[in-house]
């Protein structure tokens, strides 16, 4: 496309445009002559244009126009009524604008175009993301159209610190993706390595921002978050005044926010909207959720295979009672109870509404009941299985880790007993601990201290004790700082 | 991936489906070729039923053959984990019992905590049987041992002091007039062996030791 050459004639560059895009029915090309004889072609995309603005700031001056005769810096200058237009000469650029949904226009005797930023496609409105709903707080969340998305950090950001940086990914889908940060808050060698990181893709495709993170995070096999994921503006503003870098995808409502550390997983958006009192405690509980959800099988897999004299005397003959009957080793038949809990997650989340949640509530209840009756599966252990999948919701941001934790923790209790849950756990808090996250360790600010670092690390502090400048992303805090 | 999957799985087999018979007290009688053990066991047979007691005896010289005896007439394995009392009879008591002491005490499944009592009167398994509730025994103890009319001597206390000096005093109970299980003073051990008891109002405040 680089190498297309224009001419003054405007019926070889309508010709030219139509070999271009020939067979692509979405092309519009508007021929406009005013009563003096002015000559242009207006080309455009159904669809992907603000018609009115089109027909009102485009064609209307153009047929009303006195003039003779147009160069095309004229044309963008003093006829055109639009608040972005340009002449382009270079064809990777016009193309790619042109295919973003601006308008090209062509005058007779000049083989430069001029592009009319028209752009206007149809988007959802900016409802509440439905996986991260506060009870109190904004209720504002990204959509699929880019500009507005950067409209709504801007809004809430109103410094002039605050940068957008554009950049193109991606051969064939030309995706724009924008580096938003605070300059002088976030440490420029963080926004250096995004951006190389970025820059180094060679991909074809960049269809939603996961395109992106899976492939610039750090430990990119790990099942623990090192990239954090929002749908709210809120929190892409609050992440960035901590000195953190946001990645925006066009036609993606998801922005990715760098670096992203353990902490973060506990956190919630209700956190900073409630009072902190309530916010610690369902932040404490989320921990405890999280290690209950990985732990809870496996360490009833091993008390009851291995340990039975840790567990009191009446709940032991409780257990055993149910466990008679049953064919199989307490091991199998918790694994087997979590993977259909996991089918019956799976299965109600990828059936549309209501349905999904009728089938996973009475799938759920009718499957447990009809095999504690039939002897398949114990009542003790549906109820500790039940438990680990309701624990394991508490921490959304971890349920990868917890699924596969779950798992081989539960292997390891059954094998070994709580000496391999024990193992498990000292391996997994190994692994966090050689994590990190665009250079910056991923349990920063968890080891127990009491440093202002820590105002909202495992806990979070009174709004009027914590300072934003002593948030924990400061370039001194980084590796190698 | 696969090749660590595997034996991950696998390695899910290595905990069985053992069925275990719990144990909640035992009772050691003297017979004229040697031992007779009775064991507690207790059977739940489903979560809405209540857990109750029943009586397996085996007759042996020593208690590695007693404990085998009786595991030889249960369909699970007998488990020592949660068993609260043993009783003792007066005959088996008269004979040194730090022996006794020290293999329980190195047994790795009976509880430290385990306590011992001498039936007076009587034989310990008779006692045992007195009560169809399970844990009624132990709880008895406990509640004796807290208010001060019985020693509070768990296994390892007594194991520790009979290795002092061989002297030790242990609760005593006898079944009363009525058939139901009481408090009957203190047993006292010297050189290890059952030297005399002690009724409620001579033991004064050694009930604390």
């Amino acid at each position: 496309m680089d190498t297309i050459t224009f001419s003054t004639d405007l019926e070889s560059n309508i010709r030219l445009m139509q070999s271009i895009f020939k067979g692509d029915n979405t092309l519009v090309v508007r021929r406009a002559q005013s009563p003096r004889g002015l000559r242009c072609a207006v080309f455009f995309f159904d669809g992907m244009v603000n018609a009115l603005a089109i027909n009102q700031s485009v064609i209307r001056p153009i047929v009303c126009s006195d003039r003779k005769r147009l160069t095309a810096d004229e044309l963008a200058q003093t006829l055109l009524q639009v608040n972005d237009s340009r002449v382009e000469t270079d064809a990777g650029k016009l193309f790619a604008s042109f295919l973003y949904g601006d308008t090209v226009v062509f005058t007779e005797g000049d083989a430069r175009p001029v592009v009319v930023n028209t752009k206007g496609f149809s988007m959802r409105s900016t409802a509440e993301p439905e996986n991260e709903r506060v009870l109190s707080g904004p209720r504002e969340g990204f959509t699929e159209c880019f500009m507005p998305n950067l409209a709504l950090i801007r809004r809430r950001l109103n410094d002039k610190r605050l940068k957008f940086t554009f950049l193109r990914i991606g051969s064939r889908t030309n995706t724009v993706v924008c580096l938003c940060y605070l300059d002088g808050v976030c440490d420029a060698r963080l926004v250096e390595h995004l951006r190389g990181k970025l820059e180094s893709l060679g991909i074809d495709s960049v269809l939603d921002s996961n395109y992106l993170a899976e492939r610039i995070r750090d430990h990119r096999l790990s099942p623990f978050p090192t990239l954090g994921t929002t749908e709210r503006p809120d929190v892409v503003a609050a992440r960035l005044l901590e000195g953190r870098c946001a990645v925006v995808a066009d036609g993606s409502p998801v922005v990715l926010t760098a670096p992203f550390l353990l902490q973060e997983c506990f956190q919630s958006n209700d956190d900073y909207y409630i009072s902190f009192l309530h916010a610690n405690l369902t932040r404490a509980l989320r921990l405890l959720g999280f290690l209950c959800t990985i732990t809870f099988p496996a360490v009833y897999a091993a008390l009851m295979l291995y340990h039975r004299e840790l567990v009191p005397a009446r709940l032991l003959f409780a257990v055993s009672a149910a466990q008679r009957g049953v064919p199989l080793p307490i091991g199998w038949e918790t694994l087997l109870l979590l993977f259909v809990l996991e089918a019956l997650k799976e299965a109600g989340a990828r059936t549309p509404g209501a349905v999904g949640q009728t089938m996973s509530i009475v799938g759920g209840l009718v499957l447990g009941q009809a095999a504690v009756s039939a002897r398949f599966a114990a009542a003790p252990t549906v109820i500790v299985v039940a438990i680990a999948g309701v624990t394991g919701l508490m921490a959304p941001k971890l349920q990868t880790a917890s699924l596969y934790l779950r798992f081989l923790l539960l292997a390891a209790g059954a094998a070994y007993g709580l000496y391999g849950v024990g193992l498990g756990l000292a391996l997994v808090l190994f692994g966090l601990c050689r994590m990190h996250s665009c250079s910056v360790p991923y349990l920063l600010n968890l080891v127990p201290r009491i440093q202002a670092e820590q105002e909202d690390a495992w806990l979070r502090a009174p709004w009027f004790f914590m300072r934003y400048d002593r948030f924990p992303v400061k370039r001194d805090r980084q590796k190698g700082g | 991936m696969r090749r660590l999957l595997i034996p991950l799985l696998l390695a899910l087999l290595c905990g069985c489906a053992r069925e275990v018979s719990p144990v909640s007290a035992l009772a050691l009688d003297r017979t004229e070729s040697g031992y007779r053990m009775t064991a507690e066991v207790v059977r739940q047979d489903s979560m809405d039923d209540p857990a109750a007691p029943a009586y397996l005896s085996a007759t042996g010289r020593d208690l590695p053959e007693l404990i085998r005896g009786i595991e030889n007439l249960l369909p699970g394995e007998l488990y020592l984990s949660h068993a609260q009392v043993l009783l003792i009879s007066e005959e088996v008591a008269q004979d040194s019992i730090l022996a006794l002491a020290d293999y329980l005490c190195r047994d790795p499944d009976v509880r430290l905590s385990l306590r011992v009592a001498v039936v007076r009167d009587g034989a310990a398994d008779a006692l045992m049987r007195a009560d169809d509730e399970v844990f009624a025994l132990s709880e008895m103890l406990d509640r004796a041992a807290d208010a001060g009319t019985l020693p509070d001597m768990p296994l390892y206390r007594a194991a520790e002091v009979l290795h002092a000096d061989g002297t030790a005093i242990l609760p005593a109970l006898r079944l009363d007039e009525f058939g139901q299980t009481a408090p009957a003073g203190t047993a006292v051990f010297a050189n290890a062996r059952l030297s005399c008891f002690l009724d409620g109002g001579e033991i004064g405040g050694r009930a604390y030791a």
